[in-house]
């Protein structure tokens, strides 16, 4: 047996034997159990527990865990080795979740089992570091195994790195929306209810089409369904008209410009909603401005389907313009010089040649916006009225009056079909194109300038758009040191002190602000999760680009589904998932961690993907053929020279985690309330004031954050030439 | 065709390696004795990378053996393989300076610093780069890139070093330099190499031995005489040097010799196992001779279609009853002009009976 596997043999051991079993009461990061230990049940090891308390089924764990003693000494090419590994792995993995899942606060979890094995009066918690730890052994006892049979090359760190992660997103993704979708057929007790379900998702309150009718509202589908194509042709227009200024007219301002399309991502998107209203709410500035200027009466237009538009075309053009600019610059200058060589005009190059080469990159922004729209939960929640969505009637089944788990778990399905339709159209149809480099090596030309008119229409779009995106930031900026947005106009630290005063008393200093609290959890759980989800997403990238292996596709759609998951329906999911044994984490920050590695990971690893497939794949292998395993190889060849990559999965997952409104309001617990809650909590209340100081607080450390981010990692060392190139590469991320 | 034992380090046993529907390497068997620098040769896509790949443990065979030190290591990964490559890019680490490239293997090999640092300095001055310990990659040239890359491999002391064309990246001039460099450390240090290249006059130049492969399979291994002088087929006759591949007769077998007519001409060349009959011959262009003089003796009539002088020496067409043939001869300063009348001769070398 290799050295690594004898390792895991031992961490089996020391987590079924050592460690507390079940989960401590102080939650993962508390110390207080060693008082009980190892005597009481709380903290008893599995062994222990197994033979003092009666849990006998924990006992059986013990078998798979002596099967690989026996196989210590034996060659690593022996088969016995393998075939022992191998099944003591998947058999020790398969008991220790099924005896889990099986046994839960109420004895047995499944009727047929209790028919089986007679009632059990004993019952069990979540599982704890010791579980933890007995399962990563069997897992990683079991990749070893099938490594030594040969499988991808032989190389147990490969097929340890597919196994976890496939583990962890078939546990994180695909069995909490199994919960979702099992809980949706589901009555309130538990009771399979097909017409139940049927009658809540063909209920008039999701498709009913009153507005035609009347002024009654339409079903929460169809508002979703018509907000989200009028945001993605909105957005996919206006990120056009950008794209166009930039890359095909001679706009002087172009940098103010690409700055654009950074806010976005350290804003949180509800925060839009919120610069919407102070400016054109009942008592927002425009609004009594055109009150007094010209006798238009405040009314609450913003409140419904035009100010939630309104306010999401603001969040989402910046992504439109992210992906049409690298179209736009990517049509061949080639190409459009050749159209001109042959007596075709301005108009008819751009009509004939530029746009048609574009229409890949249209329909991919279309589709992004699309998906946004959908999964948009801030802005509708802020400024929707009357007008619901399914992202927030999800959220008010389960938090509000009604309380329905079924119905919520009818609504995500409805939400999640439109989503992954989308997100397959877009794989399907352009998800390759986007990738081809339209650019060859002899392409030096220029672009053709846009034809008269419509550089015109398209400084019409832009300039005023991005006049209003600063005007909104200036504003997000400024309303934090108002008194009482439009009726009381005088300067205050009011708000600040409110949610950010310090005292220094004689037992040291007091973070007596109410913001505080929220604000060191976000930043913590934001820390901790950066560098996990950046971890994912590399060793995810690396696995896809670098190895060949059986079930590759599948692999690669199964991580990058949760970027089509709306937020809303993994919180609705995790909920339904983790607050029953055997993986009970509702309330903690864990769960927090795990919600935001495993929404963001396809950031990063998309990032990582870039990168690495411009990496000479025989790097690697010359650090192999030295002699060094494929650890050491990621660890001293990839790792430093995807630095860039590693910045922007860093900066990305922390930004996101800190911004992330849709899955936390449903994670969040008194103990771990994030920052986003918090503000919308706040804002609910009615008080802008405090709600828009604490948004810009966060906004002014997520880019300090990102400084930081680039500081520490550093920069890759490739030569003089290169740096210079390097930097600007890292100044634009 | 393996060969002999006792002193083989590399060995193939029918090793088999697809990629997807395309066989890259098909039931291979060869050995590689120590200390030779054997070359494997053949036309792009021939599967030479792919065989060189499964000797380093970069890829892994479907099926066969492979036994290097006479340990089967078919199932070993390059880790655990102990044989070093010279990339076609070089592959040399952009981040980290030439002495920190050198001393990478020894140093994930857990070796201590003094003696990291001692082997170092010895190999780079091998190569001749001693102090350039502290620049980085990009601030070498392409044939210093290089001589880091060996050295990195050398440093190991591996049983077998692999080199897949090796001179690909550099400019014409430096190739005949460094491939004689690589010739000479190789037999100064007694290296057993196995080396790939698609050149046919590089593989003369450095190899004990020579594998010629086409379609993923060996078309024929020997030395590089061997080789040029009696190929195997026409494929080899015409990928090592050029030949003009010519319909014959064979009348009638004489001991170890075959009397065949070509063209009218009667020669005897050494049968290799062919029988009476009809037959192929490979003539080498340097073997035909003209000349515009009526000639006595026996010979074939031809005309010059083309003549080009190319400085050393002349190349012609000649249309002639046995088709179309192609000349090289060595006197540039009486050259033939096209449209002439010329009879052809055949050398006593430079022929021989090959499979079609
Ligand atoms: N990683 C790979 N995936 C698919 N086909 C491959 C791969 N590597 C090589 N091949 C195919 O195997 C054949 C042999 O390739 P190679 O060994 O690189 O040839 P050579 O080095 O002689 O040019 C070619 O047809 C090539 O397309
Ligand atoms: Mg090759």
């Amino acid at each position: 047996m290799t050295r690594t596997a004898a390792l895991w043999l031992a961490v089996g051991w020391v987590g079924y034997a050592l460690l507390p079993w079940y989960a401590i009461d102080g939650g993962f990061w508390g110390f207080d159990w060693f008082s009980g230990y190892p005597a009481e049940l709380a903290s008893a090891p599995g062994l222990l527990a197994g033979l003092t308390q009666g849990r006998i089924w924990l006992l059986p764990i013990a078998l798979p865990l002596l099967a690989p003693v026996l196989v210590l000494r034996a060659e690593r090419s022996d088969p016995r080795l393998a075939a022992v590994l191998v099944a003591a792995g998947a058999l020790g993995f398969g008991y220790t979740l099924l005896q889990g899942f099986a046994i839960g606060l109420n004895g047995w979890s499944w009727d047929s089992f209790e028919a089986l094995f007679g009632p059990l009066a004993d019952r069990q918690f979540g599982m704890g570091y010791g579980a933890l730890l007995v399962l990563a052994a069997f897992l990683f006892l079991f990749s070893h195994g099938l490594a030594a049979r040969g499988l991808v090359g032989g190389d147990a760190f490969v097929v340890g790195s597919i196994a976890l992660i496939v583990t962890l997103v078939v546990l994180f993704i695909f069995w909490p929306i199994s919960r979702v979708l099992v809980s949706a057929v589901q009555d309130n007790a538990g009771h399979f209810a097909p017409a139940l379900f049927l009658a809540k998702l063909l209920h008039h309150s999701v498709w009913g089409l009153d507005c035609f009718a009347g002024s009654l509202t339409c079903g929460v589908a169809w508002n979703s369904l018509v907000l989200a194509v009028l945001t993605g042709l909105g957005t996919t227009i206006l990120g056009l008209a950008f794209a166009l200024v930039v890359t095909r007219t001679g706009f002087r301002a172009k940098r103010t410009l690409r700055i654009l399309t950074v806010l976005p991502i350290i804003t949180p998107p509800f925060v839009i909603g919120l610069a919407v209203i102070l400016l054109f709410g009942r008592s927002g500035a425009i609004t009594t401005f055109l009150d007094w200027a010209i006798g238009i009466p405040p009314s609450r237009w913003v409140y419904g389907l035009p100010g939630v538009w309104f306010a999401q075309m603001l969040a989402f053009t910046p992504i439109a313009f992210l992906v049409l600019i690298g179209v736009a610059e990517g049509v061949s200058p080639a190409m459009e010089e050749a159209a001109q060589t042959l007596r075709a005009d301005r108009w008819r190059v751009f009509t004939t040649v530029s746009l048609p080469l574009m229409r890949p990159g249209l329909a991919n922004a279309f589709l992004l916006g699309f998906i946004e729209s959908l999964a948009d939960f801030g802005n509708p929640m802020v400024l929707g009225g009357n007008f619901d969505v399914l992202a927030t009637e999800i959220f008010f089944a389960i938090v509000g009056a009604q309380h329905d788990q079924g119905r919520a778990a009818v609504l995500s399905i409805v939400l999640l079909a439109f989503t992954l339709s989308a997100f397959y159209a877009q794989r399907r149809w352009l998800g390759r194109r986007t990738y081809v480099t339209l650019t060859g090596k002899g392409d030096s030309g220029v672009h053709a300038r846009l034809p008269e008119r419509l550089t015109w229409l398209a400084y019409g779009l832009a300039v005023p758009w991005a006049a209003l995106t600063a005007v909104i930031y200036g504003m997000i900026m400024f309303g934090g040191f108002v008194e009482l947005w439009g009726l009381k106009h005088t300067l205050t630290l009011r708000h600040y002190i409110e949610a950010f005063s310090v005292e220094f008393t004689q037992h040291g200093i007091l973070w007596s602000g109410a913001a505080w609290n929220s604000f060191w959890i976000t930043l913590w759980i934001s820390a901790v999760s950066a560098p996990l989800t950046a971890a994912v997403g590399m060793l995810t990238a690396y696995v896809l680009v670098r190895q060949r292996f059986a079930g590759k596709g599948a692999f690669e759609f199964g991580t990058m589904l949760s970027f089509a998951i709306p937020g809303t329906v993994i919180g609705v999911s995790y909920i339904l998932a983790f607050n029953v044994p055997p993986i009970e984490i509702t309330g903690t920050g864990v769960i927090l961690v795990i919600c935001f590695i495993f929404r963001n990971m396809p950031v990063g690893l998309r990032a990582g993907i870039a990168a690495m497939s411009q990496l000479d794949r025989s790097l690697d292998e010359a650090s192999l053929t030295l002699g060094a395993g494929t650890f050491t190889t990621v660890r001293r060849v990839v790792l430093p020279l995807l630095k860039p990559a590693m910045v922007a999965a860093l900066v990305f997952s922390f930004v996101r985690a800190m911004t992330a409104i849709s899955a936390v309001i449903f994670l969040v617990s008194a103990n771990y309330d994030m920052a986003t809650s918090y503000i919308i909590g706040r804002v609910e209340n009615g008080d802008f004031g405090l709600a828009i100081s604490y948004s810009s607080v966060l906004i002014l450390v997520m880019v300090v954050a990102i400084l930081l981010i680039q500081a520490f990692v550093g920069e890759r060392r490739l030569g003089r030439r290169v740096v210079g190139e390097m930097s600007l590469g890292g100044s634009a991320a | 065709m393996s060969g002999e034992c006792g002193a083989t380090v590399v060995e193939f046993r029918n090793v088999s390696k697809r990629f997807g529907a395309v066989s890259a390497v098909r039931e291979l068997s060869f050995a590689i004795e120590r200390g030779a620098l054997v070359t494997l040769l053949g036309p792009s896509g021939c599967g030479k990378t792919t065989t060189l790949r499964l000797i380093a443990g970069l890829e892994h065979a479907d099926s066969g053996t492979i036994r290097i030190g006479g340990r089967d290591v078919t199932g070993l990964s390059a880790t655990e393989r102990d044989v070093s490559m010279v990339f076609q890019s070089y592959a040399l680490f952009p981040h980290m300076t030439v002495g920190e490239n050198v001393a990478y293997g020894l140093v994930v090999g857990g070796e201590p610093r003094e003696r990291v640092r001692a082997k170092v300095g010895e190999v780079l001055a091998m190569v001749g780069l001693e102090g350039f310990e502290a620049r980085l990659p990009s601030e070498l040239s392409g044939g210093q890139q290089q001589r880091v890359a060996v050295a990195r491999a050398l440093v190991l002391e591996p049983q077998v070093l692999l080199f897949d064309e090796p001179l690909s990246n550099l400019d014409a001039k430096l190739r005949r330099r460094v491939r004689d460099e690589i010739r000479e450390l190789q037999q100064r240090l007694g290296l057993t190499t196995v080396y790939v290249t698609h050149d046919q006059g590089e593989a003369l130049a450095v190899s004990d031995r020579i594998i010629v492969m086409k379609n993923a399979a060996i078309a024929q291994e020997g030395t590089p005489r061997e080789l040029y002088e009696r190929p195997a087929d026409l494929f080899v006759a015409d990928f090592i040097g050029d030949a003009n591949l010519v319909a014959a007769e064979i009348r009638r077998l004489e001991g170890e010799f075959a009397v065949v007519d070509v063209g009218g001409l009667e020669l005897a060349l050494p049968h290799r196992g062919f029988g009476a009959g009809p037959a192929s011959v490979a003539i080498r262009p340097e073997a035909l001779q003209l000349s515009t003089a009526a000639a006595d003796g026996a010979h074939i009539r031809g005309s010059v279609s083309k003549a080009a002088y190319l400085g050393s020496h002349m190349e012609y067409s000649v249309e002639s009853p046995l088709g179309s043939l192609f000349v090289v001869d060595r006197s540039v300063a009486r050259p033939i002009r096209a449209g002439t009348a010329v009879s052809i001769r055949l050398a006593g070398h430079g022929v021989t009976l090959v499979r079609r």
